[in-house]
């Protein structure tokens, strides 16, 4: 397909070879055993959907704020909302104490999940750098099992 | 100049509704009507925001006014409005989810929905001056509900591309997602009609048998009352020992949904009920390839820019999204399809253009 511009694209063609592959796929999946779960993703830490969360639960810590009341239309919602409104204001001194420690608790879990997610990173790299130096020990074992005895006997003589 | 009332139970900035109901006002302000928006429920009040209860006041039986009537779910404050107006109506039809795909989860939506769709044969038949739709689709079913198909158009909803296309990407998302892992990238709100579930069992074939190295960004709030469904989900995605690789984001910033298009490799829908679905076109301005489940205003809205299919089989999902992914002349091919169709079609002035001469015959 390399080379190819849109206007040689023949969409019907690709479908008909995607279908064929995607058939052939399945039935290679249906004959074989299913792959065990990836290692390497046994921890992991999603840190955009763990954020996304953060950001409503922010949006909804401030307490005291009127309720929307899409039920309600034309004096029914003005009663309403005047209702409200007095029961915001006597629950005041509870709404306020627990909107601070909402924000407070998010504070620190936001902190939280920042210093986790730092940890992870540093994990990760650090499996890396593992990987990579067992690499190396590998292929330095290698030549040192492909330098003969006397020549390996010599080299200790010396180094003796 | 005209008064204009644009009337929805919804108006927020964020949703394909709202963005198109207040576009639709700030173009006709901009011309010099005299515009205000009504609802019954307001997230967020603008200047020009008005309670629902105060439309009568607004329009003051003035013929001349125009009234336009965004239709979406069941709501009878709203419909009762529209029918006791005496100025020139207008109904734009963004599609109502049917009540179904809700049966089993809690909330009253199975109900809204049914009364929407009810409404919907209420409002064709309402004798209005122009019914537009947002989609041929959603057109034909107004025709088959008795709308007088000449006075039918389809114009696409406004949109905020223009907005993304200047914001800066959010460099967090950006940095977070650059790890050599393919993204599979869906945008819409978490709802059973949205078919997330064909999406997983597709991501789970593709990951298993195509790349491990991939993940699935699912982008879009979760429904109100629905966090069953996203329980539902969660437990799919365990049960095919994919949960670590699919990432269930909630409302995102602007800056932050341009990142998200930027560093996915493939845009997949499978939606079972779709009356537009402007993240495709998103996905098309943004130069996202599109694979696709083809159902209701889908293949109208992606056309030859994308591989939309007629079933939402897992194999053939996979394997689409792997053709697109190694082959890049045909994710070039598609992606320039897309940004030409979203040029063609789809960009705001051409809407724009769309819905003046839609609605010439009413207001200059």
């Amino acid at each position: 397909m390399s080379g190819m511009n849109q206007s040689d694209l023949d969409i019907d063609e690709l479908k008909a070879r995607i279908r064929e592959q995607a058939s052939a796929m399945r039935e290679r999946a249906a004959a074989a055993t299913p792959l065990p779960p990836d290692g390497s993703s046994v921890w992991s830490f999603n840190w955009l959907e763990v954020k996304s969360r953060l950001k409503i639960a922010a949006g909804l810590a401030q307490l005291g704020v009127l309720p929307l009341l899409p039920r309600f239309h034309g004096v029914k919602r003005q009663l309403a909302l005047a209702a409200s409104r007095v029961v915001l204001y006597v629950t005041r001194f509870l709404t306020t104490r627990q909107s601070d420690f909402n924000v407070c608790a998010l504070d620190a879990l936001r902190g939280i999940g920042e210093a986790l997610h730092a940890v992870e990173t540093r994990v990760v790299q650090q499996q890396e750098q593992i990987r990579l130096l067992e690499a190396t020990i590998s292929q330095l074992q290698l030549r040192v099992a492909s330098i003969g005895t006397p020549r390996r006997g010599e080299l200790e003589r010396k180094a003796s | 100049m005209t008064r204009i009332a644009i009337v929805s139970l919804t108006i927020s900035h964020g949703d394909a509704v709202g963005n198109d109901a207040l576009e639709m006002g700030r173009i006709l302000s901009a011309r010099g009507h005299t515009v205000a928006w009504f609802s019954s429920h307001w997230v967020k009040k603008g200047e020009h925001s008005r309670d629902l209860a105060e439309l009568d006041d607004f329009l003051a039986d003035d013929p001349e006014a125009i009234l336009i009537y965004h239709h979406l779910v069941g709501w009878t404050a709203g419909l009762d409005q529209l029918r006791r107006a005496v100025c020139r109506r207008v109904v734009k039809y963004h599609n109502v989810t049917p009540g179904r795909f809700f049966a089993g989860f809690p909330g009253d939506k199975v109900r809204i929905c049914q009364l929407g769709r009810e409404q919907l044969r209420d409002l064709a038949k309402a004798d209005c001056d122009l019914y537009l739709s947002a989609s041929q689709y959603n057109q034909g079913e107004l025709i088959d509900a008795g709308a007088p198909v000449e006075r039918c158009a389809v114009v696409p909803p406004f949109h905020h591309i223009d907005r993304l296309n200047q914001v800066q990407a959010d460099a967090d998302v950006l940095r977070r997602l650059d790890d050599g892992f393919t993204n599979l990238l869906f945008v819409g709100r978490r709802a059973p009609h949205k078919g997330h579930r064909f999406l997983i069992d597709a991501f789970a074939a593709y990951h298993e048998h195509y790349d491990r190295n991939s993940r699935l960004v699912l982008v879009g709030r979760e429904e109100h009352k629905l966090s069953c469904y996203s329980n539902r989900l969660r437990e799919q995605a365990s049960r095919l020992g994919v949960i670590d690789n699919v990432l269930f984001i909630d409302g995102v910033t602007e800056a932050e949904l341009k990142a998200y298009y930027q560093r996915a490799s493939v845009f997949v829908l499978a939606s079972e009920h779709e009356g537009f679905c402007v993240p495709l076109v998103e996905a098309m301005a943004l130069q996202v390839p599109i694979v696709a489940y083809g159902t209701t205003a889908v293949p109208h809205t992606v056309g030859d820019a994308g591989l939309v299919w007629e079933e939402p089989d897992p194999f053939l999902l996979a394997q689409s999204i792997d053709t697109v992914v190694r082959d890049a002349a045909v994710r070039r091919s598609l992606t320039e399809r897309g940004r030409r169709r979203y040029q063609q079609l789809f960009t705001n002035q051409r809407i724009e253009r769309d819905f003046l001469h839609a609605l010439r015959p009413l207001a200059a």
